[in-house]
């Protein structure tokens, strides 16, 4: 008896269909994971064997779309932090470039074992931060304030990039990023900065997409599904943005911080401005109710100077500002009270001051601010309690003739007499012997002075000569050429030298009127500086002794002084000429940019409850919060219906264009009979069967009976191969297109 | 009393689960019935943020806070994108999934303790390809649902497109197949748009074989007069063949008279007729009452040893089980996945009772008594 062999090892094998897994699109082998990438054990070059090699234009960008998202996350990375290069310090700026360039694949595929990897890397990105912490704190002195804060989040960001090796560890990167732009907004609002955070943000974004897309190796679909997002998200933006109530702050922030300041700075000595008068950047723009006052009457009072130490002008400790909420002081009342009737009451002018990093503000002699946020200085100079880092828009009332300090304390008055004990003893002489010709009468004083000025050879210069250590006497009897601060800081000490009370004002002279015609702006190159003397029964009253040399600098402008004296306003020479040539072309793209800039600045960055209440909202006659909360709502909801919508439309069933007559048909034949519709189960061939069956009209079936033909030639047959511009096709299709209207 | 597996599946989907209420259970159960084949529509597509959308929307309300307080239009600007552009990231997210067909094609039989397959039917009649869309059975038990092994991730979807995905049970008999997920976060990962197709068609686990020593002690040839030996016998097989000339018997009116063994006829020996038989055939008998195991599902999985066994061989064996009328000889294939399901498709009995049906070595005519136990068993299936 042969024993039959059931013992065999196998057991389970024969039984259990072999574990087949999915077949189609999914991971595949030569995909490269996340994961692969992040811990280095493939590199780009694994990433480019997958991909044949492009030569075409076209095909190079798809395969660089269609890039591993490892890579899109660090290429987000670069167009995050390179932006912030303006404003970070240099070594943090460094360390993200090294860091970023140690996340490569490459650079991470050289160590020997992931843990070796893992371990170093962990000890940077600890070390690294804190590091970083300290050279933040070194940097900024601070603990606090805006820029040591988004330096702080970008040291956050370049931590996190130190450990870079799952999908979730890229989602934390890209979300920090997109706040890293974000944080871009709190440095500046410019119309270019926009545009880089815009591309920042469609740049993360793809990363996104790429992230949630593994296994794409051709990127297919990527751009599309980036465009389809991007694009509709816009008009619900502009709905957010329309209609969102821009609520008061939460809590009040510090915004104080260390940086370069442009504009006029807290003191004056004779070569500061020289730099700025170039500088054709915009300093605040105006906007006046009604006329303009005459350009020569265009003084923007800012800072007060009564402090000499025979180079640097400083103002005076003596300018604690009072603030609106107070009872206004002495000083003011009795100043406003010299405002002659009728003149009293004059509109206010507007304000956009640009970001100065400075606490003071500029108004036209002589300012009062309307803002309740806004002091004054017993100098007319106007005051804000914190320095100004964001554009500030504010209105100020301009009391052209009223007299200020017609009583001068005696203080005051031993304040703006103070002279240096010794130097500049030539000027002193000088002063003395003017003012003993003029009979001591401070009027014939200052016209004997400027008679002296304009009669010797002064000449405005940009780039004057440097000056030797007495300033005031090298200036007057030596180079004789120099710009507005060397004019208002001779003639004050001129003044003081002669016992009467003088001072400098520094702030801005001028301006221009924008392309629109709507706006005046004021630039870093209207910077001037001029002298206050105080004379008995008049108080203080400006003298310009810059115009005495070049009066077109005070009646035209700067601009336009600079357009006739042409390259020699700025010294001799090659580089002169240069930088003449610079100062006009910046000019013209200057103001192109502007036209953009000033209604980007206006109705976009500065667009707030007030414009919301004054334009669109008024149009629409909303009148409250909960108004426009609904406006908001049901605009977003349409909004969305539209969207949603045109989505399903795009993804809507396609029929084969043979299917699609018999599609229509089963719609008309269930217009009339619900039971003839055709349903996915059966088939189009047996559907038709079917209906054939259940039809009474013997046309009707012989009609169907040639649809049936044509249908299965068209799909089953040989036509089904043939392309849509075969005419044997199209005359099948054709003759299964009438046959279908034949039916009833 | 008797309880069957997929009672405990059915009645407390969420035991194994606190987190997820009941409610929330039977509500999503509610708007998908059980069927083999599932078209995803607006009542049974969910969506909500995933987690990584977490960390999303609290980088919105950072940057939303940052832009109030600084009053920085151009930062609430960006908030207000971003959150343009999450918005309608729910519409695309939930237009990959929305629309999609599933069909259940068939599912494998397996073992316990090893994988069945499910073979599905993915269909997409959208213009636009779907992407990235995962497809999982959510079984607690197992909990390794985001495993790649057991979840299956298709980049693209145009058309149809057929997947297998794995089923384990740690027990015998009925398996209902746990809801499948198909779950996708495309295009931006920040929300996760999902749906579960409950399916009709069960998964049917045999037990993992047990291996005795049965070659031994119950295994033995059975001549035909051992026909009502206890034993799971080997009996040469009487198949009636054209192989060897096995035996004479007397002619049954019918026969072939090809058959007639006319020599007999001639000598007058009367009319006999010759059988002819396939002579390395021997029936195998596995029955359920011959396992050396005390236990009853012990025995089940002897029986999927014996079966396993047989299977190697090219012998017929008819396979006896308690409660089961089926007393049929076969061979193959075929006939062996019969058996298994058989195997599995045997009632669920408490140990107890397990004990009694040993005691009484019940065969096909086994008491009413018993009889009406198993059929308890069977009802509550």
């Amino acid at each position: 008896m042969n024993k039959p062999s059931l013992f065999a090892k196998k057991t389970s094998a024969a039984l259990v269909e072999p574990p087949a897994r999915a077949k189609g699109t999914q991971d595949n082998a030569a995909t490269i994971s996340f994961v692969a990438l992040a811990t280095g054990r493939r590199t780009l070059r694994d990433v480019r064997a997958t991909i044949a090699p492009q030569k075409s234009y076209v095909g190079r960008v798809r395969s660089l779309i269609g890039m591993p998202a490892y890579y899109w996350v660090l290429l987000a990375q670069l167009l995050v932090i390179l932006p912030h290069l303006g404003h970070l310090p240099s070594w943090l700026i460094g360390f993200a470039l090294v860091t970023i360039g140690a996340q490569l694949p490459s650079v991470k595929a050289r160590f020997k074992s992931i843990k070796q990897l893992k371990s170093l890397y962990q000890g940077v990105q600890m070390t690294g931060f804190l590091a970083g912490i300290a050279g933040l704190w070194l940097t900024y002195q601070t603990a606090f304030g805006l820029d040591m804060g988004v330096a702080f989040l970008v040291l956050c960001l370049i931590s996190k990039l130190w450990e870079l090796y799952q999908r979730r560890d890229a989602f934390v990167v890209l979300n920090l990023s997109l706040f890293v732009l974000a944080a871009l907004f709190l440095m500046d609002q410019g119309l270019g900065t926009t545009l880089i955070v815009a591309l920042g943000a469609l740049v993360v974004l793809f990363a996104f997409i790429a992230i949630n897309d593994a296994g794409n190796d051709s990127g297919e679909g990527r751009l599309r599904t980036l465009a389809l997002l991007g694009a509709a998200a816009v008009p619900l933006l502009i709905v957010l943005f329309l209609f969102f109530p821009r609520l008061p702050p939460l809590w009040s922030v510090q915004l104080s911080g260390q940086r370069a300041t442009t504009g006029v700075s807290d003191s004056m000595s004779p070569g500061d401005f020289a730099s700025l008068s170039q500088s054709t950047e915009l300093a605040f723009r105006v906007q006046f109710p009604a006329a303009l006052p005459p350009q020569s009457e265009m003084y923007w009072r800012g800072l007060v100077f009564s402090d000499f130490d025979g180079v640097t002008w400083r103002r005076s400790p003596n300018t604690q500002a009072v603030w609106p909420e107070r009872t206004p002081p002495i000083w003011l009342q009795q100043a406003l009270a010299t405002v002659p009737e009728g003149q009293q009451q004059v509109a206010p002018y507007r304000i956009i001051l640009e970001p100065t990093q400075q606490d003071w503000l500029y108004g036209l002699d002589y300012p009062i601010a309307q803002n309740t946020d806004i002091g004054i200085t017993p100098q007319f100079t106007l005051q804000r309690r914190q320095p100004i880092t964001q554009q500030l828009r504010y209105e100020v009332f301009r009391f052209a003739p009223m007299r200020i300090d017609t009583e001068l304390s005696l203080q005051e008055r031993q304040i703006n007499l103070t002279l240096p004990r010794q130097g500049n003893e030539q000027s002193r002489t000088l002063a003395q012997q003017l003012f003993a010709q003029s009979g001591n009468d401070p009027k014939r004083y200052m016209a004997a002075i400027q008679r002296w000025i304009s009669q010797t050879e002064f000449r405005y210069t940009l780039s004057p000569p440097a000056l030797p250590k007495d300033r005031i006497d090298g200036f007057l009897f030596a180079t004789k050429a120099g710009f507005c601060e060397h004019y208002a800081s001779s003639f004050t000490f001129l003044m003081r030298a002669a016992g009467i009370p003088a001072r400098v004002v520094a702030g801005y002279q001028g301006g221009e009127l924008a392309r629109s015609g709507k706006v005046w702006e004021v630039r870093q190159l209207d910077a001037h500086a001029w002298s206050e003397v105080w004379l008995a029964g008049q108080g203080w009253v400006r003298v310009d002794p810059t115009a005495f040399v070049a009066p077109e600098r005070v009646e035209q402008g700067m601009d336009a002084l600079a357009q006739n004296q042409g390259a020699a306003l700025f010294g001799a020479g090659a580089s002169a000429q240069m930088s003449y040539q610079q100062f006009r072309v910046l000019q013209s793209l200057r103001r192109l940019t502007d036209q953009a800039s000033y209604y980007w600045q206006k109705d976009v960055v500065g667009y707030d409850q007030d414009q919301q209440a004054k334009g669109l909202f008024k149009w629409l006659n909303i009148t409250s919060v909960l108004q426009q909360i609904l406006w908001m709502v049901a605009l977003g909801v349409s909004l969305l219906t539209i969207i949603g919508l045109l989505f399903w439309w795009r993804r809507r069933r396609r029929w084969h264009p043979v299917d699609l007559p018999l599609v229509q048909l089963s719609r008309r034949l269930g217009r009339r009979n619900k039971a003839l519709v055709y349903s996915d189960k059966e088939g189009l061939l047996g559907w038709l069967e079917r209906v054939q069956s259940q039809l009474a009209d013997e046309q009707s079936k012989d009609a169907l009976e040639s649809v049936k033909q044509d249908y299965r030639r068209l799909r089953y047959g040989r036509l089904s191969s043939a392309g849509l511009d075969d005419s044997d096709y199209q005359q099948t299709l054709q003759s299964l297109k009438a046959s279908v209207k034949t039916i009833k | 009393m008797a309880l069957t597996r997929q009672h405990q599946r059915a009645d407390s989907p969420s035991s194994s689960r606190p987190k997820n209420p009941v409610r929330l259970e039977r509500w999503f159960t509610k708007r998908a019935p059980r069927a083999d084949s599932a078209q995803l529509n607006l009542r049974n597509v969910y969506i909500f943020f995933s987690r990584e959308g977490a960390l999303f929307a609290l980088l919105l309300l950072i940057t939303f806070i940052a832009g109030i307080n600084y009053a920085n239009n151009l930062v609430l600007g960006l908030c207000f994108y971003l959150a343009s552009v999450w918005v309608i990231s729910f519409h695309l997210t939930f237009a990959h999934v929305m629309g999609l067909k599933v069909a259940l094609i068939e599912v494998t039989m397996a073992e316990v303790g090893q994988p069945a397959w499910a073979t599905i039917k993915i269909i997409s009649h959208s213009g636009k390809p779907r992407r990235q869309l995962r497809f999982g059975f959510d079984d607690n038990s197992q909990n390794k649902l985001r495993t790649p092994e057991t979840t299956v991730r298709l980049t693209k979807i145009v058309g149809e497109q057929t997947i297998k995905l794995p089923i384990t049970s740690d027990q015998r008999g009925k398996f209902i197949l746990p809801r499948l997920i198909i779950s996708t976060v495309y295009p931006l990962g920040i929300m996760r748009a999902w749906s579960y197709v409950y399916f009709a068609t069960p998964a049917w686990f045999y037990p993992a074989p047990l291996a005795f020593d049965w070659q031994d002690h119950y295994v033995s040839v059975r001549d035909t007069d051992a026909a009502q030996s206890d034993c799971i016998s080997q009996i040469n097989q009487i198949t009636q063949g054209q192989g060897d000339f096995e035996q004479l018997d007397d002619y049954i009116e019918g026969e072939s008279l090809a058959r007639v063994s006319w020599a007999h006829v001639a000598r007058g020996q009367g009319m006999l007729s010759k059988h002819f038989a396939d002579p390395t055939a021997h029936e195998l008998r596995l029955d359920y009452a011959d396992m050396p195991a005390a236990q009853y599902e012990q025995k089940m999985a002897q029986l999927v040893f014996a079966l396993q066994k047989s299977a190697s061989s090219d012998h017929a064996f008819k396979l006896l089980l308690p409660n089961d009328e089926t007393d049929e000889l076969g061979q193959g294939q075929a006939f062996i996945q019969a058996s298994l399901l058989r195997i599995a498709q045997a009632p669920y009995i408490d140990t107890h009772i397990d004990r009694h049906i040993d005691r009484h070595r019940h065969r096909q005519d086994a008491g009413g008594n018993q009889s009406s136990r198993y059929h308890q068993g069977a009802l509550n299936e």
